[in-house]
């Protein structure tokens, strides 16, 4: 069996291992995040715990940032990163989770793991302690 | 229904947020044990971001551990130069970035006694490694320049550790390595061989167009060295030829080079060259070599975990810039143990790859002709008698080759002999051997021997003429005798007509000329590199062009050291003898007469001429330093007789010459 999985492994290209690690990092912070953010609303207002469009933009930034070491575009690639997904968010459900996510896609780009996993908390955090205004 | 909506964030739900995990790292890295903070953790978080959290977030109490080393200071004048400041003196350099908190400087200026460019790379704990690597490389055949730990003062600032070492640059071989040695360039470029008397006869060897950069040219021991070290360090970029390679152009081989991490720009060795390194690195023998050397360096581990603990105790101080001594300490053991693992037991499939045999190159076969000359399993012996040699001849590996007295070879044009064992030649003065040109117009190859360092050469009673040189294989054979690793007596024989670069080039052995004549070279008579020997009672005059192309003399030594009693120079309207690349040579009871310049002491050489004539020379000393990174050359003579001799010497500021001919001349 074990030599049919190495078998499999050749065939795949390289690196797909570490896009595999990354979507699944971004698929946790996105879980988490999305239920701390899902918390305060009634449950008919929730939105999708895994945002999609933050899931894709995200992941786009990471693996730009991953390979881009350029010192001018790769902070231009977080900020419009960043600025996107603030745009995209600006809902009738207030505002949205696209910034926090998109930073923490960022340092997992770079490899900054830990780092990611503080924000995750604290942007879980700032989430479940804020209120939302029921209409 | 009316829906729910996110508002502004308050202040509340931001202090909560930050605090929770501020006070839970600051519990985390404050208490967590230092061996599990330097140790692997999950998640693939690294070391470096831990260290940074650890910065951050530590606030356990503990002594602060701060070091002394050499303090250098650089100034930038400009974007890319600089002037680096030692105790003692300032050097203006270029510099030029190679990544982050790494860089080079070239140096404008440079001395034998100083480094023509340095590497410098920010150091920190991690840094620990290079240092061992290094303390390993120097115990190993690998041309390693050493590495210290400085700290560096950037325009004023205060002092940080980098680690230092002198680049590897063509100045640094031709100060460190064997004469023979070139560095690959960049590009995967070597500089050719002068062939300074063209010779476009060759039949053989044109090369074919193959790479130099084969897996069985390179230089075993070195190679397995690399290997190793870069298991140790685990840097993967060795195997691939980061660090460079030296071509010997004695033998064709490549020599790998180790230099430290960050000391290049991370630019890869040219495709060919990685191949080549690939190639030789995977093969089976050198991971058993490998392997080898790993177990010889296992077998003094205690010594070796030692001398790990001396560079500890005098880098860490600096490396640790401050940081808690608990920390450090920490960090210090796992990073000397992981690479006392990986040094002594090196996983070198899993780091290197499968294991695949080297292609050995074809092994000559006897050519049919010679097959009918075969008196035994491993010599050929030629008879008295006439032998058309029409073709060229490569004699199989180990299988000797013997001219009994009044064997007569005579050479087709362009025709070479290529021995790869030994060469005798029996001839007497009543029935010598000859070897002449079928054509005299038109020049034969050579008769070059390839040996294993000992391979033994007598050649007694020879008469020589028509000969050229050869390029094959990438190895030149630079005269129209030509012999490479080997131990060479020559003796009564008479050589004349030589149409190559020289009548006998020997490289790389030991030779022992008496009794002989020379005449009508078009190059020079003799030429030596990295040859040790004596000459005695030889002739040398009637050159066959009297142009003094560069470097032509009749007797030419580099790297070589040489006893040379009773010979005679006449007539060379260039130089008689040329001393260069550190040369030694002891003279006795020689004669120099009517030649342009009767000795040439350059680069380092130095000799002794005691009781011996220089008469209607042109110049009878030239002592200078062409490379100044060799240094001058030095004279010493002492009883010998001047007369008629045109300028007594030229010497330069770093040449010396020593004696009274001063005097001697004066009295003329």
């Amino acid at each position: 069996m074990r030599e049919r999985i190495a078998e499999w492994k050749h065939m795949l290209p390289d690196g797909t291992g570490e896009v595999a690690v990354l979507v699944a990092q971004l698929l946790v912070v996105l879980l988490v995040v999305g239920w701390a953010y899902n918390r305060g609303f009634r449950p008919v207002e929730r939105g999708p715990l895994v945002r999609l469009h933050l899931l894709v933009i995200g992941m786009g930034e990471a693996l730009l940032v991953r390979h881009i070491h350029d010192e001018l575009w790769q902070p231009l690639i977080i900020a419009a990163a960043v600025i996107l997904a603030g745009l995209i968010d600006r809902s009738g459900y207030g505002r949205g989770m696209g910034v926090p996510v998109m930073m923490i896609a960022a340092l997992l780009g770079l490899g900054f793991v830990l780092s990611a996993v503080a924000l995750t908390v604290v942007a879980v955090l700032v989430y479940m302690l804020s209120p939302v205004k029921k209409r | 229904m009316r829906r729910g909506k996110r508002s502004k964030i308050n202040g509340q739900a931001w202090l909560f947020g930050l605090a929770v995990p501020g006070v839970a790292l600051f519990m985390l890295f404050s208490l967590l044990p230092y061996d599990k903070m330097v140790g692997q953790w999950p998640l693939g978080i690294r070391q470096g971001e831990v260290m940074a959290f650890q910065e951050l977030f530590d606030h356990r109490p503990g002594q602060h551990v701060e070091g002394h080393a050499e303090i250098l200071s650089l100034n930038a004048n400009g974007e890319r130069s600089a002037t680096l400041a030692t105790e003692h003196a300032e050097r203006q350099a270029a510099m030029q970035a190679t990544g982050p908190g790494s860089f080079t400087l070239h140096f404008t200026s440079s001395s034998p006694d100083e480094a023509a460019a340095m590497a410098f790379v920010a150091a920190d704990l991690p840094s620990l490694v290079v240092l061992y690597a290094q303390a390993v490389a120097d115990s190993l055949p690998i041309m390693a320049p050493p590495v210290s730990l400085v700290k560096l003062q950037r325009d004023g600032r205060k002092g940080e550790p980098y680690l230092v070492q002198e680049l590897v640059t063509p100045e640094y071989i031709l100060k460190h390595a064997p004469v023979s040695m070139t560095l690959v360039g960049r590009d995967g470029t070597i500089s050719p061989e002068d062939r300074s008397v063209p010779a476009p006869m060759d039949t053989i060897g044109k090369d074919n167009g193959t790479s130099p950069f084969r897996a069985d040219r390179f230089d075993t021991s070195a190679t397995a060295a690399l290997g190793l070290l870069a298991i140790a360090e685990d840097r993967e970029p060795l195997l691939r030829g980061q660090a460079g390679a030296m071509y010997d152009r004695v033998v064709g081989g490549i020599t790998p080079l180790y230099a430290m991490k960050g000391a290049q720009a991370d630019a890869d060795a040219p495709q060919e060259l990685q191949e080549a390194f690939r190639a030789a690195m995977g093969s089976v023998a050198d991971q058993a070599r490998i392997m080898r050397l790993a177990k010889q360096l296992h077998a003094d581990s205690a010594l070796w975990a030692q001398r790990l603990l001396a560079i500890d105790s005098a880098a860490v101080p600096v490396l640790a810039k401050g940081r808690n001594i608990g920390l450090v300490q920490a960090e210090v053991d796992r990073t000397r143990e992981l690479f006392l693992q990986r040094l002594f037991h090196p996983e070198v499939e899993r780091f290197i790859g499968q294991p695949a045999p080297v292609q050995a190159p074809r092994a000559v076969a006897l050519d049919p002709w010679l097959a009918q000359f075969r008196s035994g399993k491993d010599t050929l012996r030629f008879v008295r008698g006439k032998y058309d040699i029409d073709h060229d001849l490569v004699v199989p590996a180990g299988m000797a080759i013997v001219l009994e007295k009044g064997t007569r070879w005579f050479m087709a044009p362009g025709v070479s002999v290529v021995v790869n064992g030994e060469l005798h030649m029996r001839g007497t003065d009543v029935n010598p051997v000859f070897i002449r040109p079928q054509d005299a117009a038109a020049p034969w190859g050579c008769i070059a021997v390839n040996g294993t360092g000992r391979t033994r050469v007598r050649i007694q009673g020879l008469r020589i003429s028509g000969g050229s040189d050869l390029l094959a294989e990438g190895v030149y054979h630079g005269g129209m005798l030509s012999f490479i690793g080997a131990d060479v007596t020559i003796a009564n024989s008479s050589m004349e007509e030589a149409f190559g670069a020289a009548t006998v080039s020997v490289k790389r052995g030991t030779l022992h000329l008496s009794d002989s004549y020379f005449a009508a070279a078009h190059g020079s008579y003799v030429r030596l590199t990295e040859v040790k020997g004596a000459m005695e009672r030889c002739g040398f005059g009637q050159p066959d062009r009297a142009s003094a192309t560069d470097g032509r003399a009749a007797l030419s030594l580099r790297a070589s050291q040489m006893q040379i009693k009773g010979c005679t120079v006449v007539d060379m309207p260039f130089t008689a003898l040329r001393l260069g690349r550190g040369s030694k040579a002891d003279m006795s009871g020689m004669r120099f007469t009517g030649n342009g310049t009767a000795i040439m002491a350059l680069d380092g050489s130095s000799a002794q001429v005691v009781r011996s004539e220089f008469t209607g020379n042109k110049k009878v000393f030239v002592l200078r330093s062409e490379h100044p990174l060799l240094g001058g050359a030095e004279v010493k003579e002492e009883g010998n007789s001047y007369s008629s001799n045109g300028t007594f010497k030229e010497v330069d500021a770093a040449s010396k010459l020593v004696g009274g001919g001063a005097l001697a001349v004066e009295g003329q």
